[in-house]
């Protein structure tokens, strides 16, 4: 196993005992605002981390137990024994995927199953995993034609991005079939700035990708 | 040598991000949270700043709000690491000053391919 991993599993181990003492103390002492913030937190850390090392049962798991914590913290759910019951259930579970995140053991499956279950009910969320999906070579193959109105703020030369590098890096994504640019808003020499971009552009580009990779460049 | 500063208060994940960084031939600066990342914001010059979202004591949304309040560091693009699919939450980011972000899990390739974009 490679060191980031063997860090990751340290890390969680701590994080699992960190939550543990979380809901011990609200236990103990009553549930407060802060808490479940730092129980939300704490999930999504381990959510976070866990889905960059591979450990996927964790991240999955992590996203819909964080679930339950952010509708709690933005009001929409209650905080109840029961969530708190599942939740330290769920502690449990998490350290036995630290060992097992395939889930290749019976006892594990039957345990994660089940929590699954009870969280999805918590959360009101109908198993979506259920729907028809297109697979991922379906999606690769599958043409689509965008059309891009990139409009970049006035700050963007001053923040150091030169948006003729963004056109390039559209264009290697496919074919950019049209590009109009426009400069109908330069201003006339006393109003110019020299540090404002004042340009815009409208692409049709027929590519294979999504949409998020589109955007991806842009990162927006 | 470009510098970046990591904002991260997950160990793993800040340690393969300056690890990638450090072996392309960046000079990396580490806060374990958003207000020891502010720690940093003392003079020295940086070139990008990457900070997770949630983080104790100081959160990513702070963090960014309070770079962008000190006239030195008002233009460093700041790129947030997340796995928030919510478009509200990058909304909010993006409006306290953030240039784009990175979403969780990504791999070496895309984190430096992503850093290169912004910060060449």
């Amino acid at each position: 196993m490679d060191h980031f991993k063997l860090k990751f599993l340290e890390e969680a181990a701590d994080l699992v005992e960190d939550l543990e003492k979380i809901l011990l103390s609200v236990e103990n002492d009553g549930i407060k605002a802060e808490s479940i913030e730092e129980i939300f937190r704490v999930m999504h850390t381990i959510k976070g981390s866990s889905s960059m090392f591979g450990f996927d049962v964790i991240s999955e798991f992590t996203h819909h137990l964080e679930t339950i914590y952010d509708l709690v913290r933005t009001g929409k759910i209650e905080i109840s024994k029961e969530i708190l019951d599942v939740t330290l259930e769920s502690i449990d579970h998490i350290r036995s995927l630290l060992g097992d995140d395939k889930l290749s053991q019976d006892e594990n499956k039957e345990n994660h199953d089940r929590l699954m279950s009870k969280i999805k009910i918590l959360t009101g969320n109908i198993d979506s995993s259920a729907a028809p999906k297109a697979t991922l070579l379906e999606k690769k193959q599958r043409l689509s034609t965008y059309y891009v109105l990139f409009k970049p703020h006035k700050s963007l030369l001053s923040k150091g991005t030169n948006p003729l590098y963004l056109l390039n890096d559209l264009q290697d994504l496919g074919v950019t079939s049209k590009v109009l640019w426009h400069l109908e808003d330069v201003p006339a020499f006393p109003e110019l700035n020299v540090k404002d971009c004042y340009a815009y552009w409208e692409i049709v580009l027929s590519c294979t990708q999504s949409e998020t990779e589109v955007r991806d460049v842009f990162i927006c | 040598m470009k510098t970046i500063l990591i904002a991260d208060d997950s160990d793993s994940v800040r340690e393969l991000v300056s690890f990638t960084l450090e072996n392309a031939g960046y000079n990396v600066l580490i806060g374990v949270d958003g207000e020891d990342a502010l720690k940093h914001l003392n003079g020295v010059e940086i070139d990008l700043v990457l900070t997770d979202l949630h983080m104790p004591k100081l959160d990513g949304i702070g963090l960014i709000k309070s770079i962008r309040s000190k006239p030195q560091y008002q233009y460093v693009p700041i790129l947030f690491l997340t796995t928030e699919s919510q478009a509200e939450k990058k909304e909010e980011a993006k409006a306290a000053g953030a240039t784009g972000w990175i979403v969780k899990p990504f791999v070496p390739e895309k984190l430096l391919a992503t850093v290169t974009k912004v910060i060449r």
